[in-house]
Parts: structure tokens; C-alpha cells; sequence
């Protein structure tokens, strides 16, 4: 039994230690290549920004969609593009943006219509790992603290293991290279992309829990002299045809009850699909520059610039 | 509880210290202690249906005793029956209820006399179908006087929820595993190290293997109207893995916990994918439910002792029941079925048992003809494996029509080149250690550096593939 014990001891010691130690001592999240890493980065471009901002708020439709330098130039504020992927969910993103927003800034939100309430938790984790704070960007349910700290250790094991034995997904677009300054993504406007439009999801009717939070969110920005608008993303015309009946139906339920200002309507940046890659929300390098123009137009329409 | 989750790993060691140390090798304490771990075990899950298995425990301990006292056939038989009615009845209530339901009112629609009934919201209890098996074992070796009845409670109740095999197996003989309760346990350094390696291996099997092979499976299996015909063939291939890894990884983890606690569960997987018929498929894949139903409904029925016509009875009857065993939906009944007629022919041959020995025995390599056989019976398997899958029987009938189409030419839409590659080393190892108990077993013979090097691997894979606690296929039958 002794002999037993130590061995069991011994190997679990070994395998324990391994696992716990080497996500903190492998190589550096700096040099990963995670696409969900540029949180952090995008974060640490925030801090830099001591003037009034206009700040871009989403999913992936703003990554590929918006050119930043333009809309610098033309709102004379400087942007930053927090947009990263939906399924972070309209929740963490709003979250995100307490986080980052200040007196005097403006917040463009551009939500996916597939944009969740609460988000993948599985993604909220992996972001947390690159960025901590993100942790707290999850609302309630998310949070159960022993999960959290089980499966964020196990994200630091996998993604250490990943980068020690170089295994990391080398995605030519979405990689953590791919951002600007700005927080654009980049690369897909010099490359030859195809013209596969995926993630057709479904859409759901009832978008009264999303309202209500994003008209909380509003009360929150008023009270911190922060200017929030609302505009809806690109979106490809053959999937805006195919559920013109839901965009409609939601389109009427946010005029009647967000508090939010919107600056669009349903179908003011619903585009041909020639203007898309990969997804009815990501545009390439064309759909990319007629939409920030478009864009720049309908805010110069507002006040606040 | 799930062996695959964090909880267990607590939970293990605690228990193991408790019944070796604490108990001070006290017999009635250590079963005491594996009837209350196995409750906790139980009960983490769902703790009011506890109360299912202490009952069942009561009833067959009672009438166990029962039948010790009652001298006339007559009241045997009384006793006999009153075990199987009420085990079977909570097993029938809890399992079938929605769906012989549901099969009445269509069947009364279909002859123009439409009937209203609803169906019940039922939550089946994890892992009825194994103990309700297991408790009945021990009631008809009783009657069969195979056994004498047990007087000790805590050690019955005990061989009734021991925790490593509780929820999914091996469906284990009273007179096998009741004795086990009764005998001094001493600490085997051996036995202990291999269970070790054996959890290792079943962790292994369901981590990186099934729970992989289960998120393709899932993908195609749930949208298959999607895909093409070449795309669906890796669905059925993945499930088929997908199921194997799981519950043959199930049982390696439930027999490797209990020899830490000195006992010895049976086999229940001896490499199914490398059988040469269908015959030997069915001597190798979940040998403790084959030989269950063999011993107590096959044999009693005539086995293949008769006629023709009595064969090919018994042969579907043992089979359409191992297939509705699984779950109440026609296509476990089909999947079962498909295999009867799948060993038919063997049987009726007289070639069921021609492949009894060990696959290329004293050779690395198997032959050509022996590949062609495995080959075969392999698809075979595949094939009846998208029944037992899909979720009806015109999905499945659907998804073999879209197999079968020029859409099977194409290359498909899904190929996870680093899955197949884990498969391909997964069957290696297995290869290497089809003579053996386990994949793993083989390995004392090996260097000591090079064998801590290979649970260090091992470890250091199940680590990175594991995260979602997924649970197992075979909870739900």
C-alpha cells in the first residue's frame, strides 16, 4: 500500500504541477495569435486615448465592415472598433463598454441580429484569458465561480499547449495580427476571398429581454454624459430577403420601445452579396468602404458631431 | 456523479482512504462505506431516486429470503414473480410508459378509432436499466438455488449500488460479485496499479476519443438533410466510435475503480472492432448484457437447441429485446433486429462460434483474409450503428438513402484530418493490446521511464481535451 501511495503521489504531484505551472511560466499570451486576443489589445489602445472617443460596439460585422481611419478623420474624434464576435453576446458587450466609456465619448452600437443575450460562455472565457477584466463583462449566470477558475485554468492549459507545440490555428483572417490601431481587421482587404456566405442563423423573433438592456444600458450612459447611438450592421440582401419578415417585426418592436437613438433603418446597410466573403455580415474590401461612407453620412445627420 | 468530472476526482480518494484506512479493514464497515459512497455517488445526480434503488434493494433482499423459507413450487414461483413484476414494472413505468402510450393511440388511429391520452413527463432514472438487471440476477439464481440468499443487508445493498459499475455496467452476476462482499479484502499493489492504468485508458477513450468524435457525430447526425452522402458515412463512422469510446471507456473506468477497492468486475469489452463475424462482434461488445440475456432469456427459451423455426425465434426474440433494453423508440428495435439478422445465417450455418480465438494470434499483423472479415463485419456494425443513432427510423432510413446516392463520390463536406488521426493511433494501441484484458496492460513489460513517459502523455492529452464534463451515452439506458 506504501509503495502504492508514494508512487500515486508521485505521479500526481508531477502531472498537478505540470499542469498548473506551465500555462504560467509557457510562452507569453503577447505572442499568441488568437484572433479573441485582441480584446486586450484593443483595451490597452483605449487607455491611450485621453480625448472624447467614438466608440464602435459589436460583433465581427464591425471588424471586417469599418474602416476607422476614415471615420476618424470625417467625425474629427478618434475611433476605436471594440467590435470582435456576436456570440460574446449583447450582455458582455454592453458590459465591456462600462469598462471603457467616458464622460463626453460617443458609443455607435452595430448588434448582428443574431447577436445572443448572454453569449458562449466557452468564448467569454477564452477572451478572459487574454484580457482578465473580461471576467467580469459576463452577467450572473455565467459566473459560477468554480467553473470560471476550472475551465479559465484549463483555456491557459490548452492554449499553452497549443502555443509550446506551435499548434495554434494559423488563420490568415482572423488572427490577432489582422487588427489595426484602430481595432479594424485588416488582412481580408488584400487577400483574394471567396464568396461563401455561412453562418445563416436562425433568428429570433422576441428581442424584449435585448431591448430592456440596452434601454438600461441608455440610462446608465446618461447618467455618465455618455452619447449612445444605435445602427443596425451590414447585412447580405439575399439573407435580409430571406428573413425580411423577422427584420421587419424587430425593426418595429425597437422603434416602439429602445430609448436608444437609431440611426438606420432595417435596410440602409443591407447590401448585394457580392460585397461579403465569408458571412452575410462580413464585408470585404468594397462592401467595407461603401459602408464606412455611408455611415460617415448618416452621423454627420446627428448633433453629436 | 461523472467519472469524467472534477467531483469524482475528489470524491474517489476521499472514498479510498475511508474504506482502507479509516474502516481499519473491517469488513461490514468497508461495505458500509461503499453502500453510503454509493449513495452520495447516486445522489449527486438525483437524490430522490435513491429511494427507487433502496426499494428495489428491499424487495429482492426480502424475497431472496424469502425463497430460502417457502418450500412449495408455488410459492417460489409466487416470490419469483413478485421480483420480476415489480422490477420490471418500475423499469416499464419509467422507461416504456410514453412510448407503448403513444404506440396504442396511433395504432388505435390508424384501425379509425382515434383515442386521447397524454403522455407523462417522466425523467428516467440514471442507470435503472443496469441494477433492476442486476438485482433480478440475484432473485433467479436464488430460485434457481445458484445461489444461497444473502442475510447480510448492507453487503446485499452493496453488491446492488456498488458505485463504479451503478449507472452503466457491467451488469454484474450475484454470483460473481456477492461473494466479493463477503471475503477479506487485502490491498493487491498489483491489481490497484493496473486499475490505475485502466482508468487511465477508459478516461482516454471517453475524453479525447468519444467526446471528439461526439461533437462531428452531433453536427452531422442533427443536420444530415445537409449533407452529402461521403459526409454521412463520417457521421456514422464517428458515431460508431463515438459509442465505443464511450462505454467501453465507462467500463475500463468502472472495472479499473474497483479493483482500488479489491474487487474484480467482468469484462465487458474485449475489442469489438476487430471481430471477424458478427457472432464474435456479439462475445466481445457488452459481454455482461449478451450473457445476461443469453442466461436468462435466451437459454430458457430453447437457446439454438431446436429447430429451425425455434433458432430463428429465439435468435430475434434475444435480440429485439437487447435492442429495446436500449430505449423505448423503434429504432433501438430495429438496430436489434438488423443484428438477429445480421447472426441469422451464422447460426443457422453452424459458423457462430468458428472465430473463438484470439485475432492473429502470435502475429503482428493480421492476414488478408482476416482483414476482409473485420472489414466487413466492421461495416455491418457502422450500418446498424445510424439506426441506434438517428433519432427516428425514417431519419435513419433518410440518412442509408443519401449513403446510397452518387453524393457518396464527393468528397466530403466534413474530414477532421487530426480526429482521424487520433482514431488511428487509438485503434494502434488497441491493436497491440487485443490479448490482454486492457490496451494498457501490457505496459509493466515496458522500461519504467518509458512507461511513466506514456502516463505522462496520456495524462497531459486527457487534460487538454477535457472541459466539458459530457455524460455518458449509456446513462440514458
Amino acid at each position: 500500500m506504501k509503495k502504492f501511495l508514494l508512487k500515486s503521489f508521485i505521479f500526481l504531484s508531477i502531472v498537478s504541477a505540470a499542469a498548473l505551472v506551465l500555462p504560467w511560466i509557457g510562452p507569453s499570451k503577447a505572442t499568441s495569435t488568437e484572433y479573441l486576443a485582441a480584446m486586450a489589445d484593443k483595451h490597452q489602445s483605449a487607455k491611450k486615448i485621453t480625448t472624447p472617443k467614438i466608440l464602435l460596439a459589436g460583433g465581427s460585422n464591425l471588424v471586417f465592415g469599418i474602416d476607422s481611419e476614415q471615420l476618424t478623420a470625417a467625425l474629427g474624434k478618434p475611433v476605436l472598433n471594440l467590435g470582435l464576435h456576436a456570440q460574446l453576446g449583447l450582455s458582455f458587450i454592453l458590459n465591456e463598454l462600462k469598462d471603457v466609456a467616458t464622460q463626453g465619448d460617443v458609443i455607435i452600437l452595430s448588434i448582428e441580429h443574431i447577436m445572443p443575450l448572454e453569449g458562449n460562455k466557452k468564448l467569454q472565457q477564452m477572451v478572459a484569458y487574454y484580457h482578465p477584466k473580461a471576467l467580469t463583462y459576463s452577467s450572473g449566470k455565467q459566473k459560477s465561480l468554480r467553473n470560471t477558475f476550472l475551465n479559465n485554468h484549463h483555456i491557459h492549459y490548452k492554449k499553452t499547449m497549443m502555443q509550446y507545440l506551435n499548434l495554434e490555428k494559423k488563420d490568415p483572417i482572423y488572427t490577432r495580427g489582422t487588427f489595426n490601431s484602430y481595432g479594424d481587421g485588416t488582412n481580408h482587404l488584400t487577400m483574394t476571398l471567396p464568396n461563401k456566405l455561412g453562418s445563416k442563423t436562425q433568428i429570433s423573433t422576441d428581442k424584449g429581454a435585448e431591448i430592456k438592456l440596452l434601454n438600461d444600458f441608455y440610462t446608465y450612459t446618461q447618467q455618465k454624459g455618455i452619447t449612445v447611438l444605435f445602427s443596425y450592421g451590414a447585412y447580405a440582401k439575399s439573407e435580409y430577403l430571406k428573413n425580411k419578415k423577422i427584420v421587419t417585426q424587430f425593426d418595429e418592436q425597437i422603434r416602439q420601445h429602445l430609448h436608444i437613438a437609431i440611426i438606420s433603418s432595417a435596410t440602409d446597410f443591407v447590401y448585394p452579396d457580392a460585397y461579403f466573403f465569408d458571412s452575410v455580415y462580413h464585408l470585404n474590401k468594397k462592401g467595407r468602404t461603401i459602408h464606412t461612407q455611408k455611415l460617415i453620412t448618416k452621423l454627420l445627420q446627428r448633433s453629436a458631431f | 456523479m461523472l467519472f469524467n468530472s472534477i467531483d469524482f476526482a475528489i470524491f474517489l480518494p476521499i472514498v479510498f482512504i475511508l474504506y482502507w484506512f479509516v474502516t481499519q479493514h473491517n469488513l461490514k464497515l468497508q461495505n458500509l462505506v461503499i453502500v453510503l459512497a454509493s449513495y452520495v455517488f447516486y445522489g449527486w445526480w438525483d437524490w430522490k431516486f435513491l429511494s427507487l434503488i433502496l426499494f428495489s434493494t428491499i424487495v429482492d433482499y426480502t424475497i431472496g429470503l424469502g425463497l430460502k423459507t417457502a418450500i412449495t413450487p408455488i410459492s417460489r414461483k409466487t416470490l419469483l414473480a413478485t421480483s420480476i413484476l415489480i422490477n420490471l414494472g418500475f423499469l416499464g413505468f419509467f422507461k416504456y410508459y410514453n412510448f407503448f402510450q403513444e404506440n396504442f393511440v396511433a395504432a388505435f388511429s390508424f384501425f379509425g378509432n382515434p383515442i386521447q391520452a397524454n403522455t407523462l413527463d417522466i425523467i428516467l432514472p440514471i442507470g435503472i436499466s443496469f441494477y433492476t438487471f442486476q438485482t433480478l440476477s440475484y432473485t433467479i439464481d436464488v430460485y434457481r438455488k445458484q445461489l444461497e440468499p444473502t442475510k447480510g443487508f448492507i453487503a446485499f445493498s452493496a453488491f446492488v449500488c456498488f458505485f463504479p459499475q451503478l449507472v452503466a455496467g457491467p451488469i454484474e452476476r450475484a454470483t460473481h460479485l456477492l461473494p466479493q462482499f463477503y471475503k477479506k479484502r487485502t490491498f493487491n499493489y498489483t491489481a490497484a496499479t493496473d486499475g490505475l492504468r485502466q482508468i487511465l485508458w477508459g478516461l482516454f477513450k471517453k475524453i479525447v476519443i468519444a467526446d471528439t468524435c461526439a461533437e462531428y457525430a452531433n453536427t452531422i447526425f442533427n443536420n444530415s438533410e445537409t449533407y452529402t452522402g461521403s459526409t454521412l458515412i463520417i457521421g456514422a463512422l464517428f458515431f460508431t466510435f463515438q459509442i465505443y469510446g464511450d462505454f467501453s471507456g465507462y467500463s475500463d473506468i468502472a472495472i479499473g475503480t474497483s479493483r482500488l477497492f479489491g474487487f474484480n468486475l467482468n469484462r465487458n469489452f474485449a475489442y469489438p472492432y476487430f471481430s471477424r463475424d458478427i457472432a464474435e462482434f456479439w462475445r466481445r461488445w457488452h459481454i455482461s448484457l449478451s450473457t445476461w440475456f443469453r442466461d436468462y432469456l435466451y437459454i430458457p427459451l430453447g437457446g439454438s437447441k431446436g429447430g429451425v423455426g425455434m433458432k430463428i425465434r429465439n435468435t430475434f426474440i434475444i435480440f429485439i429485446v437487447s435492442g429495446f433494453w436500449h430505449g423505448a423508440n423503434w429504432t433501438f428495435i430495429i438496430w436489434g433486429a438488423l443484428n438477429a439478422l445480421y447472426f441469422l445465417p451464422l447460426l443457422l450455418l453452424g459458423m457462430n462460434r468458428n472465430n473463438l480465438g484470439p485475432i492473429a494470434a502470435h502475429r503482428f499483423f493480421p492476414s488478408i483474409r482476416e482483414i476482409i472479415k473485420m472489414t466487413i463485419t466492421f461495416g455491418l456494425t457502422v450500418l446498424a450503428w445510424i439506426f441506434f443513432r438517428a433519432d427516428t427510423v425514417q431519419h435513419a432510413v433518410q440518412y442509408i438513402t443519401e449513403i446510397a446516392s452518387s453524393s457518396v463520390f464527393t468528397f466530403p463536406q466534413v474530414f477532421p484530418k487530426k480526429v482521424f488521426l487520433l482514431i488511428i493511433l487509438f485503434m494502434g494501441v488497441e491493436w497491440l493490446g487485443r490479448t490482454t484484458e486492457h490496451a494498457l496492460a501490457g505496459i509493466p513489460k515496458i522500461p519504467t521511464l518509458f512507461r511513466w513517459s506514456i502516463y505522462s502523455i496520456l495524462t497531459a492529452v486527457i487534460l487538454y481535451y477535457a472541459g466539458n464534463e459530457q455524460q455518458f451515452i449509456y446513462f440514458q439506458f
